[in-house]
């Protein structure tokens, strides 16, 4: 239904003209008690608003409590009415809009409170500026009725201690401000028409009110605190300074402390590299700190002698300069040691991995085991030469820039010699420790591959097959044979490709399906075949197996070889007279499992794909079903997540959720690594593929990693030909 | 309209993860057979299995699934990639593109905008685009942009290599204007009254969305004919679009003399 535009303003009157026209002249009591409550209402609520008014005027809030009881006598009245309103709509609307309303009056009515509660806090402050500008006026003129030159630091220094803590103050009370202003609002915000229109004016006005009252004190207080917020500038400190500057005694001394702190300065800077700590930098920032406000003094004298001209004209460049070239030293000195203990831990590392090799003895299942060990001892180091990489091209910085001072006046050049030759010495206690570290941890950061795995393993191996039990030997052996039975071989990968690739179709030949499975149904017929006399040759094996179990002292030997021969013995049972392979055992499965693998090496290599970051290793990217893409790169102009898989009829439709999978998980991964300024763990390409994604794939709008392509490439099954390395 | 293409390629943009699952699995089993895609197959996470309504059905009430795929496995069959709901891996959300993708034959059109209205009630549809193809591979590309095998010239690749690059704008703007563009009520809020142009685009309601027919016939996406005499249009649309550069109207292809 349309309403006029003034009835949709003002719902409250087309509520009351309704009820005047529609009670007739049966409903005349009910009429009347509608009427009386509404009138009830509306005085509640004037009242309410009468009572407010009094809110700016009052030491509390006690208005605002007045104007609630008010309140909630009309939420009774609006009770009533609800009760008695039957049918008519209106009267409905009127009762039951009054709670919405009336929550909306009791957020506006802590507003108020607010506001009311912060209207003095300027007076404090304002009182504390007094205070501390009568004590700075004191000793301010205690200093000029002494003439005395220890003023001209003292005072300086008092001001400076008086300007911060006023200006604390001061932007407390902005801030206060603000949310003043908030309050104010929020509070204005209260609306309401028909009986709760006078309360809604008055909520505005003593807002305003209460607020004006507040930015009144306010600024009062800023007048007061003013001079203090100058500083050096306050009006009886610039005074006292400025006289006692002019006098010779003063000056002279002012320059006898400018040259001793450069004295110190120098001093202090020549022993920053050998300190065990940042005291001296610390010093050296304080010292800077005092000759700074020495010079700032000086300038404040009339006259200007041959020296005092001097130093204001070439000494503020240096301090410029140094305060510049301090932050870097700092910097260096911080990490200046972070690389000593590194070579130590690196060569615990490879003592742990020595001793588990000795630990091992000449355990064959070291073989397997060792080379797990070693990456997990070469993983942390990984990560750490990382970082100590990106440290080395910061700290090259940082020394470049700690060096770059020009200042040579006067003492100037000392400080500047220090400066440079502790950057230089600083820099290369990094140094050092950088390259001891690279030397300490060069082997152990290979891993697997590196000279001590490498050699155990040689020596592992020779041992297992030149001096080992004989039976170990057999066993092992017989294993071995076992597994060859089922698992293809070179040779039959190649034949099974020409049954899948390498034949052409001619006319009256089976289908190449066919001809798969009948080439696969014979090699596995094959491999059945000597499964046969293998099981026979356990006749002979397992009694001599069983008599290392017998006996105490060589048990253990035993039962490991028999698990061994167990787990075999019931594949081959098992496989030996089966139809059809099944699962991972399948021919097929088999032949498509390694010619995948195969593919997936040869594109990983050929696109130099960076993640995962080698040819067999996978990174796992949670967020969907698919999580570990095939490749990452991130090359100028080459931002790019790929998926390689088998061109086949399910393939192609994997492939576009694979790639969608990616093009969220991926980018999400690298760009929460990024905001929390972290790198990622070496599986996900460590800090150095981190350093290129910021550099080609950082998209500033959106402060996020943003990649320009995720895709899929299928490899057709046949196009490259399955060749037996010889 | 009259279809010269024989297949038509919908990007569909929707503004939230799905609401009431069940219904909208209903509702979108109800629809299979009129878009063509039974007798069909369903991709659920890893597995892809024979399509069932009750299978469906479950699928997309799982929590779980995120999106999935379904196909008519005859050659150049209808198949359409769904959205469902980001997951709950922490900051993916961000970074998720809620894209549908539907190809099919260009005589299922009125399926699929009925599709278009059910997703538009269970997702809230911000936009979509349906063009018309002679090669299902290109309606496959053009609408699902990411990991389609085949084919194409440069500058398709790069122009739907942008689109998938900068999908985070058309959460407020739309891709391009199609032969047929399907304007969610935020987007239409955003346009100014539209003025004259020749041709004038036929705009028709589909619930609480708008259906902006720019050309008769259902053409291809850079069709020279459809261009040239959308120019105008297109250059009125560009700042609410999320401005390929391949669309730029600079960009069009020269007319032949």
């Amino acid at each position: 239904m349309r309403q006029s535009t003034m009835l949709r303003r003002l719902p409250w009157l087309a509520t009351t003209a309704a009820l005047a026209l529609l009670f007739a002249p049966h409903d005349n009591a009910r009429a009347d008690e509608k009427s009386d409550l509404i009138y009830k209402i509306e005085g509640r609520l004037r009242d309410a608003a009468s009572a407010l008014a009094y809110l700016p005027g009052d030491a509390g809030e006690s208005p605002i409590d007045r104007a609630r009881d008010y309140v909630r006598e009309a939420h009774g009245y609006a009770d009533q009415l609800r009760q008695v309103a039957g049918d008519d709509s209106d009267a409905r609307r009127v009762a039951e809009n009054f709670r919405d309303i009336e929550d909306d009056w009791n957020d506006a009515a802590k507003q108020l409170r607010q506001l009311k509660g912060g209207q003095r806090r300027a007076e404090p402050v304002a009182t504390g500026c007094t205070t501390r500008d009568e004590e700075l006026k004191r000793r301010a003129g205690d200093f000029g009725r002494a003439n005395d030159p220890d003023g001209l630091t003292e005072l300086p220094r008092l001001a400076s201690t008086a300007q911060d803590a006023t200006r604390r103050e001061l932007d407390e009370l902005r801030a206060h401000d603000g949310r003043m202003d908030d309050y104010a609002d929020d509070a204005d915000d209260f609306r309401g028409d028909g009986p709760w229109r006078d309360l809604a004016s008055a909520t505005a006005s003593v807002a305003q009110q209460t607020f004006a009252v507040w930015r009144k004190s306010w600024e009062s207080a800023q007048a007061t605190c003013n001079n203090l917020t100058l500083g050096v500038e306050h009006p009886t400190v610039k005074q006292v300074l400025s006289d006692l500057s002019n006098s010779a005694g003063g000056r002279k001394a002012v320059i006898e402390q400018l040259n001793r702190d450069a004295r110190d300065l120098g001093s202090t800077l020549a022993g920053v590299s050998e300190d065990s700590g940042m005291g001296s930098v610390e010093r050296a920032k304080a010292l800077l700190q005092s000759i700074e406000r020495g010079v700032e003094t000086l300038g404040r004298t009339a006259t200007t002698d041959r020296e005092t001209k001097l130093i204001l004209e070439k000494w503020p460049a240096g301090i410029r300069q140094l305060k510049e070239a301090l932050d870097d030293l700092e910097d260096l000195k911080v990490h200046q040691h972070d690389m000593d203990p590194l070579p130590e831990k690196c060569q615990l590392k490879e003592r742990e991995l020595k001793d588990a090799i000795a630990r091992n003895g000449e355990d064959a299942d070291g073989i397997d085991e060792l080379p797990k060990l070693a990456e997990q001892l070469a993983e942390p180091v990984r990560a750490g030469l990382a970082k100590a990489d990106e440290r080395m091209r910061e700290e090259e910085g940082d020394r470049d820039r700690a060096k770059a001072i020009s200042a040579s006046e006067g003492p100037w050049s000392d400080i500047r010699a220090a400066e440079q030759r502790d950057a230089d010495e600083t820099f290369r206690t990094y140094e050092d420790g950088y390259k001891k570290t690279k030397d300490a941890c060069a082997d152990i950061v290979k891993g697997s591959n590196s000279n001590i795995m490498n050699e155990a393993l040689v020596n592992l191996k020779r041992r297992a097959g030149e001096t080992g039990d004989a039976l170990d030997r057999e066993v092992a052996t017989w294993v071995e044979a076992a597994r060859r039975t089922y698992l293809l071989d070179c040779q039959a990968m190649e034949t099974l490709w020409q049954a899948y690739c390498g034949t052409d179709f001619e006319p009256g030949d089976d289908g190449a399906d066919e001809r798969v499975k009948q080439t696969a149904a014979s090699l596995q017929s094959q491999m059945q075949g000597k499964m046969g006399p293998l099981l026979a040759q356990l006749d002979a094996l397992t009694p001599r197996v069983q008599a290392l179990v017998k006996k105490r002292e060589t048990r253990s030997r035993g039962e490991t070889l028999m698990a061994m021969i167990t787990k075999e013995e019931a594949r081959l049972d098992r496989l030996q007279n089966r139809g059809v392979w099944r699962g991972n055992n399948n021919i097929n499965t088999q032949y498509a499992a390694q010619y995948g693998k195969d593919r997936h090496a040869a594109e990983w290599s050929s696109r130099s794909c960076q993640v995962p970051v080698s040819r067999d290793g996978y990174a796992v990217f949670p967020g969907g079903v698919h999580d570990r893409p095939d490749c990452i790169i991130a090359r100028s102009g080459q931002c790019e997540i790929w998926e390689f898989k088998p061109d086949s009829p399910t393939g192609r439709r994997e492939g576009p959720a694979q790639a969608a999978d990616y093009a969220r998980a991926v980018p999400a991964y690298y760009t929460n690594l990024l905001r929390r300024d972290e790198a990622p763990d070496a599986l996900h390409g460590g800090a150095a593929f981190m350093a290129e994604l910021k550099k080609y794939c950082f998209d500033k709008d959106d402060n996020a990693i943003v990649f320009t392509r995720s895709d899929v490439f299928y490899y057709p099954m046949c196009d490259k030909q399955y060749v037996c390395e010889q | 309209m009259s279809n010269d293409a024989a297949f038509v390629s919908c990007r569909i943009t929707v503004e939230h993860d799905l609401g009431d699952a069940a219904a909208f699995a209903r509702g979108f089993a109800a629809l299979l057979s009129d878009l063509r895609l039974t007798p069909g197959k369903v991709l659920i996470g890893k597995k892809a299995r024979a399509l069932k309504p009750d299978l469906l059905v479950a699928g997309i009430i799982d929590g779980d699934t995120q999106n999935l795929a379904v196909w008519n496995p005859e050659t150049d069959g209808a198949l359409m990639h769904l959205y469902l709901r980001a997951g709950d891996q922490p900051g993916i959300e961000e970074f998720t593109d809620r894209g549908s993708a539907v190809v099919g034959r260009a005589s299922s059109m009125a399926a699929l905008e009925r599709l278009v209205a059910l997703l538009h009630r269970h997702f809230g549809l911000l936009s979509a685009n349906v063009a018309g193809h002679s090669r299902h591979t290109d309606a496959e590309k053009e609408a699902v942009r990411q990991g389609v095998a085949g084919t194409w010239p440069p500058e398709v690749v790069d122009r739907i290599a942008w689109d998938a690059m900068k999908w985070r704008r058309a959460r407020t703007k739309l891709i391009r204007l199609s032969p047929i563009t399907i304007i969610g009520p935020a987007i239409w809020a955003t346009l100014p009254p539209m003025p004259a142009f020749d041709p004038m685009p036929r705009v028709t309601d589909l619930g609480d969305c708008k259906v902006l027919t720019a050309w008769p016939t259902l053409c291809e996406p850079r069709d020279p004919a459809f261009l040239r005499a959308t120019r105008d249009l297109r250059a009125w649309l560009w700042p609410f679009t999320i401005q390929n550069p391949a669309d730029h109207v600079d960009n069009d292809p020269a007319p032949v003399s």
